[in-house]
């Protein structure tokens, strides 16, 4: 007989044994290894999903932040600029209006100087003219320069017409006589210039001298309001004239030479 | 020659004996038992795994995964069955490379009791399932004329697991011994290497076997009943 009942059983509760055996020391162990691993593996791949969704919105603020930094930087480089723009064209005016001030107080200074120099020269050229030809008069000719033009001016006086005299013995009488010259009156002279007036003005008339600094030559007669004058004030004024364009020749000159540069 | 190790009795009382089936089988229990406790004693989870922790995750995760295959669900309610099965089976077959081993499975009654075991296994989860009713009725299915024939065909299969692993096993064994008197040199060895192979397959046949019964009454079951009521909708 191939099959023993007593070993079927004993087989049958063997077997049974070994049931109980493994899964008490085999599939329950290993199974539950497997699933802690299985729970871990998770929980990683659930963590790890968590900090990349954590990092993904941390990407996303990092480049909102970027973005907006990036639209401040060009706002900010727009308004600088602007700024910068607006600051250039006020140191532009500023400086523009500076250099007119300055340009406008060079011209005057220039201007003053020229008045200056014009009056000193025309001082200078008087006081040289008049020495020459007082000298040159007197050397070539033995005539007193101011003698003559004493004697000149009471003829021209005597020359004006009788309103002219009428006009002029009213303001002698009113307020009296004052001649000025650029050089001082000889008392010959005065002698014969007072004998030339006094007819034409009256014999009461008050007549009193003074030296003109800025006369360079003649005898000028103050009656009150009115001035009668004879000297080179005509010459001077052409030779002043005279030298005033010659120096704008100069400056259009020089400026056009500056505006070839 | 001794066609099952059932003849070599080592201890004898009355009805009760002790054989070397039983004896080998319990050296089985117990190397497998130790052995699998050495290894789940240092269980990890993390970090770097024995190669043993693996070896088992391996073996048992397969064989859920065979099991989940089948369509039994869930998959770990069967797997102490039908996984010490196979184990037991697929570990008494390996052991016959060793000499003077005689494996507990080249013995008739220890495939008769794992053949009752199955047996006794199909009504169990068939009735858990299905109830009394819904797993006896399979039986009177599609006639009640087919009663006999399904009782037949039960114990047939049972018969047939039992008899188709202990003649696979005691015929190996048998032809190894035969050939050792003819040809004493080199062509037994291969003879046992395809011992090796056939114990094998011989293991996997019998749980898978194991696993189609119970499922056929688990689960085919309830596709006979859909189709009834697809027909009652029809």
């Amino acid at each position: 007989m191939l099959i023993d009942w007593f070993t079927v059983a004993a087989q049958t509760v063997n077997f049974l044994l070994l049931i109980w055996l493994l899964k008490r020391f085999l599939y329950g162990p290993i199974l539950q290894a497997m699933e802690r691993r299985e729970a871990r593996i998770e929980g990683r791949l659930q963590e790890a999903r968590q900090e990349h969704e954590v990092a993904r919105e941390e990407a996303a603020e990092y480049q909102r932040l970027n973005r907006e930094l990036e639209e401040t930087r060009t706002e900010s480089l727009h308004q600088v600029a602007e700024e910068a723009g607006q600051h250039r064209q006020q140191l532009i005016d500023q400086g523009r209006a500076e250099a007119s001030a300055l340009t406008e107080a060079w011209k005057a200074a220039v201007c003053r100087d020229r008045q200056l120099f014009m009056a000193d020269l025309k001082k200078r050229i008087g006081s040289e003219v008049l020495q020459i030809a007082r000298k040159a008069l007197n050397d070539l000719t033995g005539c007193d320069l101011a003698t003559l033009l004493a004697e000149r001016f009471v003829a021209r006086f005597a020359a004006l017409d009788q309103e002219q005299q009428s006009s002029c013995r009213t303001a002698a009488e009113t307020s009296g006589v004052l001649v000025r010259s650029a050089v001082t009156l000889e008392d010959p002279i005065r002698s014969r210039l007072e004998a030339g007036l006094q007819p034409l003005l009256g014999p009461d008339a008050a007549i009193s001298y003074c030296i003109a600094d800025d006369m360079p030559l003649g005898i000028e007669l103050i009656l009150g309001g009115l001035k009668l004058s004879w000297g080179v004030d005509s010459y001077f004024a052409e030779l002043e004239r005279q030298i005033d364009l010659q120096l704008e020749e100069v400056d259009g000159t020089g400026e056009g030479g500056r505006r070839s540069l | 020659m001794e066609l099952s190790p059932d003849s070599i009795i080592l201890w004898q009382a009355g009805f009760a004996k002790l054989n070397l089936t039983i004896v080998l089988t319990w050296l089985n229990i117990l190397l497998l038992t130790v052995g699998s406790a050495l290894v789940t004693r240092r269980l990890r989870d993390d970090g770097k795994l024995s190669r043993w922790q693996n070896l088992l995750e391996v073996l048992v995760s397969g064989i859920e995964q065979q099991i989940a295959d089948m369509g039994l669900s869930p998959a770990r309610e069967f797997l102490p069955f039908l996984g010490t099965l196979f184990i037991f089976v697929l570990f008494a077959n390996l052991l016959a490379v060793v000499p003077g081993y005689r494996p507990p499975t080249g013995s008739l009654s220890t495939t008769a009791a794992l053949a009752i075991s199955v047996f006794v296994a199909v009504p169990w989860w068939g009735i858990r399932r299905r109830g009394w009713g819904g797993f006896f009725g399979m039986y009177i299915k599609p006639s009640v004329f087919m009663l006999p024939f399904n009782i037949l065909g039960e114990l047939s299969r049972t018969l047939a697991l039992a008899v188709r692993l202990f003649g696979n096993i005691m015929s190996g064994s048998m032809i190894a011994g035969i050939l050792l008197t003819v040809t004493p040199l080199f062509f037994p060895v291969v003879m046992q290497l395809l011992g090796l192979i056939t114990g094998v397959i011989q293991a996997y046949i019998f749980a898978i076997l194991a696993a189609v019964y119970i499922a056929a009454a688990a689960k085919v079951q309830r596709v006979r009943e859909d189709d009834g009521q697809g027909g009652l909708h029809g």
